[in-house]
This record gives C-alpha cells, structure tokens and sequence, in this order.
C-alpha cells in the first residue's frame, strides 16, 4: 500500500503533466504559449535584419476625387411623369427627390392646422390646470376654497343703500 | 490652394491648367490653421499634391468646397451611382451582359433585382431596357450594374415599360434635363401627359399616349439640344397651340 508514496517535508512542485494532462488537449496553454513565444523573440532578435528608417506616415489628402455629375449639379431622379401618366412614377419622384422643396411645404400645411392660435391655447390652459386642481382637493383644501369664495363674494355683494 | 481655384471660377480653363499648394502668405496666429478639403469633380484630377485640368470647359463652383469642369460630350464614361438605361444583350449563365454605350458591355447579376432568389429568378429576356446603377465602374475592370440601392429596394430600377422611344441625346441635355431647376422639365410639363426615363448615358425613353405625341417629345428633345431658350419656347408654344 505505501509501497511508493513517500510524504516529504519539503514542497514537491506538481509536474506539469499531472496538472493537465496533455492527451486531451489540442492547442498549447496560455502560459506556455507564451514561453514559447518569448523563447522565439530571444532568439530572433539578434539575426533579423530591420530597416532603420523613420515611420512613414500617410500625408492627410485634402483633395477628394469625385468622377460623377450627379452629387456636383444636385440632379434629380432619372424617372418622370408629367400630368399623372404614370402615378407610381411620381410617387417615387415625391420618394426620391431631394426633399427640401417638400419639407417647407409640410411645415406651411402644419401651419395651416393649427385652428386654435398658441394664445389661446395658452390661455385655456390657464384655466384647465385650476380646473384639474380643484378635482383632484381633498375636502379641507375644498373647504378652504369655499370660505375664500364666500368672502370675497360676501365684500363684492355689500348693500349700498340708494340715495334717495 | 482653395482660394486660388475659387478665383477662377466661371473661366474657361484648358487641359494641363494646374491648381498647386502654395504657402499662405499670412498665416494668423489667432484663428486656427484649417486645413480646407477640396472635393473634385469630373474633369479635374488630383497629381501627387496639385490639382490638374483634364478637360476644357469651364470651371464650376458649389459651396461649401465642391469644383467641377462643365464640358459637352457625347461618349459616356461610366461612374459609379450614375443610373443609366441599358439594353440587355446576352444572358451568360447567371449574369446578363448590358449594353450602355460605353466601350464595354456591363455585368448584371440576376440576383440584383428586388426580391430575386435563386429559385425566383427575375423576368429579364434578351433586348429588354433596364434602369439600373452602377456598382463598380473604373477603368481597370468590367462595370457592373445592379438594379436595387444599398438597402435591397428597388426604388424604379428594373425593366421598364411596354412601348414608347429610346433615343440618343448628348450627356449634356441629359444634365440639363434633369437639373434641379430645368426650364425644359417645366415646359414639358405643361405640354402633353407623358412618361420619361432618363439614362445618364444619354438615353431616353418617352412614352406618351398616342404615337404621335411620342414622337413629337423626341423630335422636341433632340432639337432642344441646340435652340436658345427663347427658341426652345416659342417651338413649345407652337406645338402646344397645334395640340391635339
């Protein structure tokens, strides 16, 4: 039974093969891949040849190239439909041309919606949010209102007796 | 260099004209050193550092930093984004050769088409027209054309219509006709009911509703080629009372 083993005091590094086992693996562990490597570079650095010149760097073109007419003239769309001929052919001429005409155009007709002017909105919502408010009290703060409203009522009501 | 090109805007410049970086002669120490992009368009060319005319015409300015040479031609150079009319030639396998009018035939896959599958092939026979936009074109390979945009739609590319005209104009009516503000577009608008393709090569296509009404807008578009404006109106006027 204790035939071979035999505890020392002293600490017994661990063979690599017992920690993993090469038969199931495929590729080299991280660590010894780079062993390996720095291994490589040791060796090589000194034989390889390299060019002692300065770094070239690309000269920033500040001339681009352009072979085409269409993005200089700003042309339209090559499909046209003059008088309804053909309306899927002017729906994609409204698609495909550039859409600044129509955009000043969408912001006129959003224009034109607007019935109620932004004064009056404002205003009505002046009187909404009060409206809102006083759903949503709770009965001291109701309370409170009416005795304000009896009160200022009451100044505004005072009898003036007629001068005969 | 930008300044010096923006000078000569609206001359007439000649190949080999050169544009060159110079040194500005006061450099401001305030305001910051911006290194202005200058974008090229046809009939320019960049050399190393300099910018080198190659074809004479008149030299053309876009803000913010775009220069062109404005020049007539009649033989189409294919550039990439440019649609054109083609005619189909020859079906090779999975690839249709397109006739364009320039000096070699394009490629267009069968799989460039919107919803083409390998099993879905789309409906293309030998001398059918298609409006289509170039992929590849420069002049070290073969152009190739496809018939969607980036995103897979078609957006009215494709084989197009039953009937009408294709006719040979100059690239430069084809300009012309499709600039942003075109007299011609507005006064072919108010003539008859009409339908129109227009290829960057100097193709269109017209269909009307009777042959006689085709047949007049070619005839108007050909000759709108080389009248002034006012002769160009007048023609239209004419026609327009002549009406039928």
């Amino acid at each position: 039974m204790s035939a071979g083993v035999v505890k020392t005091s002293q600490k017994r590094q661990l063979k690599v093969t017992c920690m993993c086992p090469q038969f199931m693996q495929r590729r080299l562990d991280a660590e010894t891949k780079k062993q390996l490597e720095e291994d490589e570079r040791r060796i090589i650095s000194d034989e390889h040849w390299y060019l002692d010149l300065p770094e070239l760097k690309a000269k920033e073109n500040l001339i681009i190239e352009e072979r085409s007419f269409v993005p200089c003239e700003d042309l339209k769309y090559g499909r046209l439909s003059f008088r309804g001929f053909n309306p899927e052919v002017e729906k994609l001429m409204a698609l495909m041309n550039p859409r600044e005409e129509e955009e000043e155009e969408e912001e006129d007709l959003s224009r034109m919606q607007t019935d109620v002017t932004d004064e009056e909105m404002a205003l009505r919502y002046e009187s909404l949010v009060g409206s809102m408010k006083k759903k949503f009290a709770t009965k001291r703060e109701r309370v409170a209102q009416e005795a304000d409203e009896e009160n200022h009522e009451a100044a505004k009501r005072a009898f003036v007796k007629p001068q005969d | 260099m930008f300044s010096t090109v923006k000078e000569r805007v609206g001359e007439v410049l000649l190949p080999g004209d050169e544009f060159s970086f110079e040194a500005e002669e006061n450099i401001s120490l305030t305001a910051p050193v911006k290194s202005e992009k200058v974008m090229c368009g046809p009939g320019l060319r960049r050399c190393g550092d300099r910018l080198v005319v190659c074809k004479s015409g008149v030299l053309r300015h876009k803000e913010p930093n775009v220069f062109w040479i404005d020049s007539q031609q009649r033989r189409y150079v294919p550039a990439k984004g440019e649609s054109i009319i083609g005619i189909v030639t020859a079906k090779s396998g999975d690839v249709f050769k397109v006739d364009f009018g320039g000096s070699e035939q394009a490629s267009l896959s069968y799989l460039a088409f919107e919803g083409a599958t390998k099993r879905n092939r789309p409906n293309v026979q030998m001398g059918d027209l298609v409006f289509a936009q170039f992929l590849i074109a420069n002049k070290d390979m073969e152009p190739e054309l496809v018939c969607i945009d980036s995103s897979g739609r078609a957006n009215g590319m494709g084989v197009f219509g039953t009937g009408g005209l294709l006719f040979r104009v100059s690239l430069g009516l084809v300009r012309r006709l499709l600039a942003p503000q075109s007299n011609i577009r507005s006064d072919l608008e108010h003539l008859f009911p009409c339908e129109l393709v227009v290829g960057m090569n100097g193709r269109i296509w017209v269909k009307s509703a009777s042959v006689q009404q085709t047949l007049i807008i070619a005839n108007l578009l050909q000759s709108a080629e080389t009248m002034t404006a006012q002769q160009r109106q007048q023609l239209f006027r004419k026609v327009q009372q002549g009406a039928f």
